[in-house]
């Protein structure tokens, strides 16, 4: 994988998000690097703020979203400081996609599959003749191995499956060739054989063409499939940074240790499943220091005190804990 | 657990301030009705119980805040306590009208099958009839008067509520702590309704408690078109429709009672539209995230 | 988009089923409830002998079920019954005051749909600043103010005091005596473009206008506040976050796909916003003395004249059923998801 050229990049990235009881921050101080080709997957538990990440990338927050500070660079410009517009014009699609979590809820339920792709494919590369537009939709639907792709094309997503409508999201989202494919948990919602084949499917579009993929999910195991980096996220700070095996077998962070024990292995026998015990931290009332010191077995007295750092303390392996500075 | 919930909602509410003035018109307006006949100032007068001659058609004054109508009656008193009937009218309607959705809804959702379709296939027959539609048949019939109005709008609502009941049961009883409850071993009967009951009944009661503004309206309007309350019952659609002939003299006449109608219903609806904005799922999931 | 044949013929069928079922509760009203129906067919003013005809003609000698199939059998030969009032047929005097009606009622229900929907739209883009708030209570106090009263005070002050509009009645009989206009369609609007004449149009729509608007409000009001509460959920929707992320520019996603989302569940309350439309035309003909249905009605119930009441009622309420019909069938053709 050669790993030069850094494609996007993400610098201190904190985004809030506003609410009828107070302001949550979903993502603080986060910064990582994407480069071209690889597969990153974004690990955390629910509330890390990892599809928030995503969202923040693409700017398709909530309307009660809030990106307080940072940069998000793609080739050279800082996307956060582009007009809606011309994120919609140029970078949307264009240069980043993005497929999400529910693929019944990422159709319009009253457009067939085959008309939003066609508007898709029409906006963004100019076609306007319906022949060509309709031989792309029928070609891209086949190309994520859709077998009927003309009834794909003049159903609604009511009348699909999960699995054939995740196939047509990532349809959707390559259509326009993008350089950069966001993934928020998209076989979360599909079962164990669905979800083997959707990631074979992105395994080969990747190859074929040549993604840079952001892989957001909370499963490890599809993680340790998937990525070629892993970036572990926790109450939205960033706790360990690095490449997949390095990360999923030298965890370096006490949580990513922790999170790795509680996986059980098919082959051993278990006598009760492993738990971190305590729980993720009121958004709302963040703690000063370390989110995680809480239920660390390994916090010491600065953990409370002050927020972990990203370091870098092998080449390439990243960590953010007290341990290591 | 009611109790919790009411007590969410309240704050919410007190959060805007024109939820507040909703909450404040339909306190007030039950307030009024109840002590309506004791705060008077000329009782006689708003019973319709007097004809001053020389006291017609005067304009607002200070004695006569609201003017006097075309029986020299003092149209303030009349309208003060044509809040207590509207407030009967109010309950009334909506009592009798959830006292026979209830059980039919119920009845028609516990049961299922057969039963529940006939008895579906009967509220939608009633359905069928425009809102008012079949109260003004029914009042036709039956002839003016306060009890027939009640009657007549109880009959024309209660497929509602019973339409309502009905769908509740049926989602809540496919919930999966329905069927928890029977798997630990509840007696079926008298346990599930104890569970499904309460789960059904909240959202239909609240409904009904803010529609009773629906019901002022309609008994209002009934009474224009005549086939309402008895005069001289000061009603306050009655109201309006005994100043129409001579409103190009004595507009205040029609205008007050309308004005009365028209604040107390828009009470009624700025509550409902914050009941159901605080009862939204989305906006307890932000109170929610607080408590964890 | 595609509804089968079979579809239609099922609503056909289920609107047969509901307008037979509404003349069953009608017949039960009518027949059963009272005590001597014929009393009230007769009238208040009726005579020994007109009443032993009513008892005759309402068949109330024979057992229930032979009534109801007389009911029946002169409900679909359109023997409705005779007015007293006006000494005609009941079904003759209602569909010769439809078109009145019609005209008032598509006329208030335009206004409302194309001002009430942008303005709910508007509201909700707009969520939270002051215009939301004001325009919450504009139409919460529209959709709470009762009908007759407004007709009552918009007549006083734009007509009665101001003289800025007619207060009563279609049109001006002094312009139709000179223009020699002759109504072809009973639209007034429509006959007087179609012929060309030019003062009758605009006085009629000078008679028309007020109340129209005094009818609009309420399902302006309505259909605002529907369309607020629809725009913001369909705006937080996945699929328009989706088909933002894929890139589709942000006015096409407004008005060619969130705007189907809004409205569809529009059309699909129109049925029931139009019922309350209808009730309100009776007030509001009423007021006006706009020779409709609705005053037809409103007369006949002044003056006791139970047939044709019954009559009124029984015919608004196959003609809501068919409007709803009509507006389940649209309902069906622009949301995929409606089981057939």
């Amino acid at each position: 994988m050669a790993r030069t050229n850094t494609i996007l990049e993400v610098r201190n990235l904190s985004v809030n998000y506003v609410t009828l009881e107070g302001v949550i921050r979903a993502v603080r101080n986060l910064s990582f690097k994407l480069y071209e080709g690889e597969s990153l997957c974004v690990v955390g538990e629910s509330g890390s703020g990892k599809s928030t990440v995503g969202l923040a990338i693409i700017r398709a927050l909530p309307s009660n979203a809030v990106i307080e500070s940072g940069e998000i660079i793609l080739e050279g410009k800082n996307l956060l400081k582009l007009s809606d517009e011309v994120m919609s014009r140029e970078i949307r699609g264009k240069k980043i996609s993005m497929i999400f979590q529910d693929p019944a809820a990422t159709f319009n339920p009253l457009f067939t599959i085959g008309q939003t792709l066609s508007d898709v494919i029409k906006y963004h590369l100019g076609i306007k003749d319906k022949h060509e537009l309709g031989k792309r939709v029928i070609s891209m639907l086949r190309t994520v191995g859709l077998p009927d792709p003309e009834r794909v094309a003049r159903s609604y997503p009511h009348e699909l499956s999960g699995g054939m409508l995740q196939r047509a999201a990532i349809a959707v989202a390559l259509s326009t060739n993008p350089r950069v494919l966001i993934a928020d948990e998209p076989t979360t919602m599909l079962d164990v054989t669905l979800q083997a084949q959707i990631l074979d499917l992105l395994a080969k579009l990747k190859e074929e063409f040549n993604l840079s993929v952001i892989f957001i999910t909370h499963n490890l195991g599809v993680a340790a499939e998937v990525c070629d980096r892993v970036l572990v996220m926790y109450a939205g700070i960033a706790f360990e940074l690095g490449p997949c095996s390095d990360v999923l077998l030298n965890p370096l962070h006490p949580y990513t240790r922790k999170l790795l024990e509680c996986v059980p292995r098919a082959h051993r026998k278990v006598e009760k499943l492993k738990y971190i015990p305590g729980m993720l931290p009121d958004p709302r009332n963040l703690p000063t220091g370390c989110p995680f010191a809480p239920r660390c077995d390994e916090a010491m007295e600065i953990c409370r005190k002050s927020l972990p750092k990203l370091v870098e303390v092998k080449p390439d392996h990243k960590v953010a804990c007290h341990k290591y500075s | 657990m009611v109790f919790e919930e009411a007590k969410l909602i309240f704050r919410l509410i007190k959060m805007n301030p024109i939820s507040m003035a909703g909450l404040v018109i339909v306190v007030g307006f039950i307030i009024l009705g109840i002590i309506a006949p004791y705060i008077t100032p000329y009782p006689l007068d708003a019973w319709g119980l007097t004809y001053n001659v020389e006291k017609r058609f005067l304009p607002p004054s200070l004695e006569h805040p609201f003017g006097t109508d075309e029986m020299g009656r003092d149209v303030f008193s009349r309208v003060i306590l044509g809040a207590r009937f509207s407030l009967i009218i109010a309950v009334g309607v909506v009592g009798l009208a959830l006292l026979i959705g209830i059980p039919i809804g119920l009845i028609a959702g516990y049961l299922g099958g057969r039963i529940a379709t006939i008895l579906m296939r009967i509220t939608d027959m009633f359905l069928a009839f425009p809102p008012l539609l079949l109260a003004i048949a029914l009042a036709a019939t039956l002839g003016r008067g306060l009890i027939n109005v009640i009657i007549a709008l109880a009959i024309s609502w209660w497929p509602w509520y019973a339409r309502l009941i009905y769908v509740q049961v049926n989602s809540i009883k496919n919930l999966p702590y329905v069927d928890a409850a029977r798997i630990i071993g509840l007696t079926p009967i008298k346990i599930m309704l104890r569970h499904v009951l309460p789960n059904a009944l909240t959202p239909v009661t609240v409904q009904a408690a803010l529609d009773m503004g629906s019901a002022i309206l309609e008994a209002a309007g009934l009474s224009f078109l005549g086939v309402g309350v008895k005069p001289p019952t000061p009603e306050w659609g009655l109201l309006v429709s005994e100043g129409w002939t001579s409103i190009n003299i004595a507009w205040w006449i029609s205008l007050f009672p309308g004005l009365a109608i028209l604040i107390t219903v828009i009470g009624f609806n700025l509550l409902a539209d914050a009941v159901r904005e605080a009862m939204d799922p989305r906006l307890r999931k932000a109170i929610i995230m607080r408590r964890v | 988009m595609p509804i089968s044949k079979e579809y239609i013929v099922k609503r056909a069928l289920s609107l047969v089923a509901v307008v037979f079922g509404a003349a069953i509760i009608t017949f039960v009203i009518t027949r059963v409830v009272p005590a001597r129906p014929e009393l009230l067919w007769a009238g208040p003013h009726a005579t020994m002998e007109q009443i032993e005809q009513a008892r005759k003609i309402l068949h109330l000698d024979d057992p229930i079920y032979v009534q109801l199939g007389y009911y029946l059998k002169d409900l679909i030969t359109g023997n409705w019954g005779i007015s007293w009032r006006t000494k005609s047929p009941v079904l003759t005097g209602i569909l010769s005051a439809l078109p009145a009606t019609l005209e008032l009622i598509i006329v208030a229900f335009a206004i409302a749909m194309v001002i009430g929907i942008p303005l709910g739209i508007i509201a909700a883009l707009k969520r939270g600043t002051i215009v939301d708030h004001i325009l919450r209570v504009v139409t919460v106090s529209g959709a709470s103010a009762p009908v007759f009263w407004l007709a009552l005070i918009a007549q006083l002050v734009l007509s009665n005091w101001l003289g800025l509009l007619p207060s009563a009645k279609r049109v001006d009989e002094i312009i139709v005596i000179e223009t020699g206009f002759k109504p072809i369609t009973g639209f007034y609007l429509l006959d007087s473009l179609l012929q060309g004449n030019i003062p009758v149009f605009i006085d009629a729509l000078k008679h028309l206008i007020l109340p129209a608007l005094v009818l609009s409000l309420y399902p302006l009001c309505l259909s605002a506040r529907m369309t607020r509460a629809l725009t913001i959920e369909v705006l937080n929707e996945w699929h328009i976050r989706s088909a933002l992320a894929w890139g589709l520019p942000r006015n096409v996603v407004l008005y060619k796909y969130a705007l189907k989302n809004i409205i569809a569940p529009v059309i699909a309350s129109l049925g029931l916003s139009f019922g309350y439309t209808l009730i309100g035309a009776f007030m509001v003909e009423l007021v006006f003395v706009w020779p409709g249905i609705g005053m037809y009605a409103a007369m006949s119930l002044l003056s006791f004249d139970y047939p044709a009441v019954i009559g009124c009622v029984l015919f608004v309420a196959i003609f809501y059923s068919v409007i709803n019909t009509v507006v389940d069938i649209i309902h069906a053709i622009i949301d995929p998801r409606v089981k057939l």
